[in-house]
């Protein structure tokens, strides 16, 4: 009795036993395929762009502000009144002026601005060579020991320049506080603005009241 | 006695009544006036104004923000930020102060304070997609690329426009398509047919037909004109006429009798008369043909520029094949010391395969023309042009027909 009891048992876990093996390789099948999963991307610099003012300028033509990555051979435009920089971590920045078109490529130790038309100024940080450039030719490069910033103009009908100051020179004004007397310091004429604005929306029932007879029915 | 009704608690009353509304009046004064410093703040970039708005109400996360905003004008990002802080603490649920604080600790460099205000973000707006584009750009910049496309993948499915940018950060990060449409991990026609059309402008024509092999449904003939293209644009022949004609197109002129119009609905395929408005002047005539109904007459009515192009085919070839193109040919009255021939070129960089004899003054009837060539890469260019004159001017007369193109191999 025992013995027939014991084979018993031994046939059943064998078959439970089976049964388990027989669900895994079901679920093994089931599988979602390898396509499914994500590709490896090797790690890589992403560059940041900033805008004055959070204005929208294009990256490879389609529309990007402040917080939109930059990758290596992006092509940035900006319009009239638009100013962009790219900050690329540790290799350093690009400044764009207005109305400018540039390739931005970068990888570790380099960093290059190939201008096609209008202003850059390009900050090389240490141990980074920063160069800036036509479709043409090379204008120049930052030493890697020291760092340094080149800015460079070029527009259409005339040779590039290169120099300090040359892109700032059509740059719009940084945005300036104002500190000029009047209320709080905000300036007299802000003052006036403010005082008769204020006394005008005071002012307009006074001159303008308000038809006191209800054109609406008191049913609907 | 009702104590209402006497006259000291009238009066009492009164005061009150009015002291409340005095105090009502000095509050609105206060919030009115700090709103009007915010927006002159603003407007002006006035860090007085904006401190002085603050001064008045400094439990309102506005004037915080305002502040923050004109101290980011000015370049003091640090300070901005504290404003910020200050103002994220009033409005704990605000997606749009978290997401600016976020962005300014970017600015700064402070990636994981960025982060966590992101992440504070997407927690009061999960369904927004900017909070999900910021924060997935910010994982992107610090190299948590399958945590960055998440994010950015479905701020693409609440806003469609950002998928053009979305394909464009993929192909930046990978450069194949394969590996692009991994990040993308694409689910509908909309978003492929979005896919190819980049792939296209790339000239990646072998990406495109494998996208295009992957739609549920047919490629309409606008998006297979759209794709043939680009295609074509970035000198992809083959491809662009495969995926407009299929490969029935390839070793043969389309239209060469002239029995349809010139200009086929904006084909790839077919003639070209680069500008119809210019000189010469081109019509399908019916009364002079060899065969067919029809053959394509010139006019010729003084001016021609040499350089301009008129009339012109580009065909699929196979590389290295012998071909002759023949065709057919009548002139009248053809006067001009610059006189018209066929000028065959490769599609791919336009140097001269081969050239046809010029045309005479008055062929009388029809003559048959032909040209032998070996055939380029990819494709080649059929095109009418004109020798250049020893001097100017090189005006040009009279009528050109032309039927009856075809190639053949050799």
């Amino acid at each position: 009795m025992n013995l027939k009891r014991r084979k018993a048992s031994r046939a059943i876990a064998a078959l439970l036993l089976f049964s388990v093996l027989q669900v895994g390789l079901q679920i093994s099948f089931a599988e979602p395929s390898s396509t499914n999963t994500a590709p490896v991307v090797q790690q890589q610099i992403v560059a940041r762009l900033t805008t004055r003012n959070n204005q929208s300028i294009t990256i490879n033509g389609q529309s990007a502000s402040s917080g939109a990555s930059v990758l290596t051979g992006a092509t940035i435009e900006t319009g009239a009144d638009q100013f962009a920089t790219v900050n690329v971590g540790p290799l350093g920045s690009v400044d764009i002026y207005p109305n400018t078109k540039v390739v931005i490529s970068f990888e570790q130790g380099s960093l290059k601005a190939t201008v096609l038309n209008g202003c850059v100024k390009l900050t090389a940080k240490k141990n980074t060579t920063g160069e800036i450039a036509t479709e043409q030719a090379s204008l120049g490069k930052t030493d890697p020991a020291t760092g340094g910033v080149l800015e460079m103009c070029n527009r259409p009908g005339a040779p590039p320049e290169v120099g300090p100051g040359v892109a700032g020179a059509g740059a719009p004004a940084a945005a300036a506080a104002g500190t000029a007397g009047g209320l709080f310091g905000i300036g007299w004429p802000a003052t006036i603005a403010i005082i008769a604005a204020g006394t005008g929306a005071g002012l307009t029932p006074l001159f303008f009241p308000a038809d006191v007879t209800n054109p609406s029915p008191a049913t609907p | 006695m009702n104590l209402r009704h006497t006259p000291v608690a009238r009066v009492a009353f009164a005061l009150l009544a009015i002291a409340v509304c005095l105090l009502l009046m000095r509050e609105a004064a206060r919030i009115g006036f700090s709103r009007l410093l915010t927006r002159y703040a603003l407007v002006s970039n006035s860090l007085p104004a904006a401190d002085q708005a603050l001064q008045l109400t400094p439990t309102d996360p506005d004037a915080h923000r305002a502040r923050a905003t004109v101290l980011k004008r000015l370049g003091r990002t640090a300070e901005a930020q504290t404003s910020l802080q200050f103002a994220t603490g009033l409005r704990p649920h605000d997606n749009r102060l978290w997401l600016e604080l976020g962005d300014t600790r970017d600015e700064l460099g402070d990636n994981e304070g960025a982060l966590a205000a992101m992440n504070q973000a997407v927690r009061w707006a999960p369904y927004y997609a900017k909070p999900r584009w910021q924060r997935g750009n910010l994982l992107l910049r610090i190299g948590r690329y399958n945590e960055a496309f998440a994010d950015l993948r479905y701020a693409a499915t609440r806003n469609r426009k950002l998928i053009p940018t979305l394909i464009d950060l993929a192909w930046g990060l990978t450069g194949d398509a394969q590996a692009t449409e991994g990040l993308l991990q694409i689910s509908n026609d909309n978003d492929r047919l979005t896919f190819a059309r980049f792939l296209a402008a790339k000239g990646k024509g072998v990406d495109v037909d494998n996208q295009v092999r992957l739609l549920t449904t047919p490629l309409s003939d606008e998006n297979k004109q759209e794709l043939s293209r680009l295609l074509m644009a970035k000198r992809d022949f083959s491809t662009a006429y495969r995926l407009w004609a299929g490969v029935q197109s390839v070793e043969r002129v389309v239209n060469g009798g002239f029995e349809q119009p010139l200009l086929l609905n904006g084909s790839p395929l077919g003639w070209v008369v680069a500008h119809p408005q210019t000189e010469p002047k081109f019509a399908i005539d019916v009364s002079e043909k060899v065969g067919g109904e029809k053959s394509l007459q010139v006019t010729f009515d003084g001016e021609w520029d040499a350089s301009s192009p008129s009339l012109s085919q580009t065909v699929v070839v196979r590389p290295g094949q012998r071909y002759r193109l023949n065709f057919a040919v009548e002139t009248k009255d053809l006067v001009t010391g610059g006189p018209p021939r066929i000028v065959l070129t490769d599609a791919t960089n336009d140097q001269i395969l081969a050239r046809s004899d010029t045309f005479p003054r008055d062929t009388n009837s029809w003559r048959q023309m032909a040209v032998e060539f070996t055939a380029p890469a990819d494709a080649l260019v059929i095109r009418l042009t004109r020798e250049n004159c020893t001097s100017a001017p090189c005006p040009i007369f009279g009528l050109l027909w032309l039927d009856e193109f075809s190639l053949e191999k050799l």
